[in-house]
C-alpha cells in the first residue's frame, strides 16, 4: 500500500511539474488541481497537507507585498533612480551601473517583480530622455535583480522557503553568508556587461544635460506618506536582523510592519493594499506545499536523498557542488520554486541519513537556485515580466538573444559561488 | 490626409512642439498653479495605464513640463489636453 501510495504520489508529482514547465495552464490552477490531488487520491490527509504548509513563508511574502506596494505609491523608487542618473551627471554607462545597482539592492530586500516592475518605466523614462536604447538597461536589471535577490533571506522566493524551513538559519546568517559572493558577482558581472554594451552607451553633452534638468523632487507624489514608508520599512529590515534574537519568525515581522503602515497611512489603503498582493503566487506556494507533502510522506523524498548520497558518497564536497549545479541548470529551465520546494526535505533528509554538516548545502541551493534564473527568459519570474513589458514597448528580447547574454552569465556567477563554497565551507 | 490642429488657451499655459526622431516633443510652460496641477493630471492619466512609452513626461523648473510623444500616442495626448480645458480648439485641417 505504502508503495501504491507512493507512485501515486509520484505520478501527481510528475504530471503537475509537467503541466507547471508547459505553461499551458496558470500555474497556480495546476499546483492547487495537484495538492488537491494529494488529499483527494489519499496520498496525505487535509491535516497533514494543512501541517505541511509553511505559513511563514506566506506571510512573509504577504506582508511585504503589502509594505512594498504602499511604498510604491510614493515615488519614492522614480525619485531614487532620476536622483542617481543625475548625481552620474547623465552619463549613459554609468547610469547603467547606477540602475543596476538600485535594482540589485531593491530585489535583496523587496520581492524581486516588483523592482523590476517599479525600475522598468523609470529606465524607458531615462534613456528615451538620453535618446538610447533600453535594450542593455532592460537585460542588466533582469540579470541584477535575480542576482541581488540571493543576497537576503527576503530576496527571492527560494531564499524565503530555505530560510522559513531551516529555523537554525538566520536574516542574519543568510547575509554574512551569501552577501559577500552576490557582491563580488556584482563587480564581474557588471564588468562584463560594460565591455559587452561600452558601443551602445553614448550620448553627446547636450543630450546628458536633458537629464541634468529634470526634478527629481516632482516624482515623490505623497511625501508624508513616503516618511511613513521609508521609516516602517526600516524598522522592518531591522527587525528581520533581530527576529531570531528576538524568538519570533520573520513572518511576525513582515506582517507587524505591513499592518503598521496600514495604521499609520489611514484604512482607505487597506483596500487597495490587500488587492495588490499577489494571490496567485500565495495560492501556488500552498499547492507546491502539499504537492511536496505528498513526496514527503509517502517516503519518495527520502529514498531520493539515499539516492543522492549513493552517488556522493555521502561526502559534502561533492553533495553541494551537485546541488549547486544541479540547482542552477535547473532553475534556468524550470520555475526555482516548485524545485527549491522539492529540494528543502531532500537536504534536510540528507541531513538525518548522515551529512553532519547541511550549511554549505543549503548555500548551494539558495546560490544555483537564484543565480540559475539568468540562464534563460523563463528561469525567473523577473525575466518573464520584463520581457513581457518591453515587448509591448516594442522592444522585443527573444529567448535567443537573452539567453546569449544570461546563460554565458549564469555559468560565471555560478563558477563564481562553486570557488566561494569551496574556499568558504568545504576546505 | 488631414493634419490635426490645437489651440492653446494663452492664459493657462504655453506651448512648443517639435519633432525628434519618430517622436513629437512638447515643451509646456504653466502659467499659473492650477494649469500646472491640470498637467500633473494628465501626466498620472498617461502613468497610470499599461503602456510605459506612449507619452512621458518630464518636470522641469518654473512649472515646466517636457512630454515626449510617440507618435502613435500624439492625437490622444492631444485629446486629453483639450478634455482637460487647457486647450481652447481642436480640429482636422
Amino acid at each position: 500500500m505504502a508503495n501504491e501510495e507512493a507512485i501515486i504520489a509520484i505520478g501527481i508529482f510528475l504530471i503537475t511539474y509537467a503541466f507547471i514547465i508547459s505553461e499551458k495552464i496558470h500555474r497556480t490552477i495546476v499546483a492547487m488541481i495537484g495538492g488537491v490531488l494529494m488529499v483527494l487520491f489519499g496520498v496525505v490527509d487535509q491535516e497533514t497537507a494543512l501541517h505541511h504548509i509553511d505559513f511563514n513563508t506566506l506571510g512573509l511574502l504577504t506582508g511585504m507585498m503589502i509594505i512594498v506596494t504602499i511604498t510604491a505609491e510614493t515615488g519614492l523608487f522614480k525619485f531614487i533612480a532620476i536622483w542617481a542618473a543625475k548625481k552620474v551627471k547623465g552619463h549613459p554607462m554609468a547610469i547603467l551601473i547606477v540602475l543596476s545597482l538600485i535594482t540589485a539592492v531593491g530585489s535583496a530586500f523587496l520581492d524581486n517583480v516588483t523592482t523590476v516592475l517599479l525600475m522598468v518605466p523609470v529606465t524607458f523614462s531615462i534613456t528615451r530622455r538620453l535618446g538610447i536604447t533600453p535594450m542593455p538597461f532592460l537585460i542588466s536589471e533582469i540579470l541584477m535583480s535575480n542576482i541581488g535577490g540571493t543576497a537576503t533571506m527576503i530576496g527571492d522566493p527560494p531564499n524565503i522557503m530555505i530560510g522559513s524551513a531551516v529555523k537554525e538559519l538566520s536574516f542574519m546568517d543568510f547575509i554574512t553568508n551569501l552577501a559577500p559572493v552576490i557582491i563580488i558577482t556584482i563587480v564581474v558581472v557588471m564588468l562584463v556587461l560594460t565591455l559587452i554594451y561600452r558601443k551602445h552607451l553614448y550620448t553627446d553633452d547636450k543630450t546628458r544635460k536633458r537629464i541634468m534638468d529634470l526634478n527629481e523632487k516632482d516624482e515623490i507624489t505623497d511625501k508624508p506618506l513616503m516618511i511613513k514608508a521609508i521609516t516602517v520599512m526600516g524598522l522592518t529590515i531591522l527587525g528581520f536582523f533581530l527576529h531570531q534574537a528576538m524568538g519570533v519568525e520573520s513572518a511576525t515581522i513582515a506582517l507587524a510592519g505591513a499592518f503598521l503602515l496600514l495604521l499609520l497611512s489611514g484604512e482607505h489603503y487597506l483596500e487597495g493594499a490587500l488587492s495588490k498582493v499577489e494571490w496567485t503566487t500565495i495560492f501556488f506556494f500552498v499547492g507546491l506545499f502539499v504537492l511536496v507533502s505528498g513526496l514527503v510522506e509517502t517516503g519518495v523524498i527520502e529514498r531520493f536523498a539515499v539516492y543522492a548520497i549513493d552517488i556522493t558518497g555521502g561526502n559534502v564536497t561533492a553533495s553541494s557542488i551537485l546541488i549547486l549545479w544541479m540547482s542552477a541548470i535547473a532553475s534556468a529551465f524550470v520555475d526555482n520554486i516548485p524545485y527549491v520546494a522539492t529540494m528543502i526535505p531532500l537536504v534536510q533528509q540528507m541531513g538525518e541519513l548522515g551529512i553532519n554538516n547541511l550549511e554549505p548545502l543549503w548555500w548551494s541551493l539558495a546560490l544555483g537556485a537564484c543565480l540559475g534564473g539568468n540562464g534563460t527568459l523563463i528561469g525567473a519570474s523577473a525575466n518573464v515580466i520584463v520581457s513581457g513589458l518591453a515587448g509591448k514597448e516594442g522592444y522585443r528580447i527573444s529567448f535567443l538573444k537573452f539567453m546569449a547574454i544570461g546563460l554565458p552569465i549564469m555559468f560565471i556567477t555560478v563558477a563564481i559561488s562553486t570557488v566561494y563554497i569551496y574556499l568558504r565551507y568545504l576546505i | 490626409m488631414k493634419k490635426l490642429c490645437y489651440e492653446v488657451i494663452h492664459s493657462l499655459m504655453t506651448l512648443e512642439e517639435k519633432k525628434n526622431n519618430k517622436d513629437i516633443e512638447f515643451t509646456i510652460k504653466a502659467k499659473n498653479g492650477e494649469a500646472f496641477e491640470l498637467l500633473h493630471k494628465i501626466r498620472n492619466f498617461f502613468e497610470s495605464d499599461k503602456i510605459y512609452t506612449d507619452v512621458l513626461f518630464y518636470t522641469q523648473k518654473e512649472q515646466t513640463y517636457q512630454v515626449i510623444c510617440r507618435p502613435d500616442s500624439y492625437v490622444p495626448f492631444i485629446l486629453v489636453l483639450f478634455q482637460y480645458q487647457l486647450l481652447e480648439r481642436v480640429e482636422w485641417v
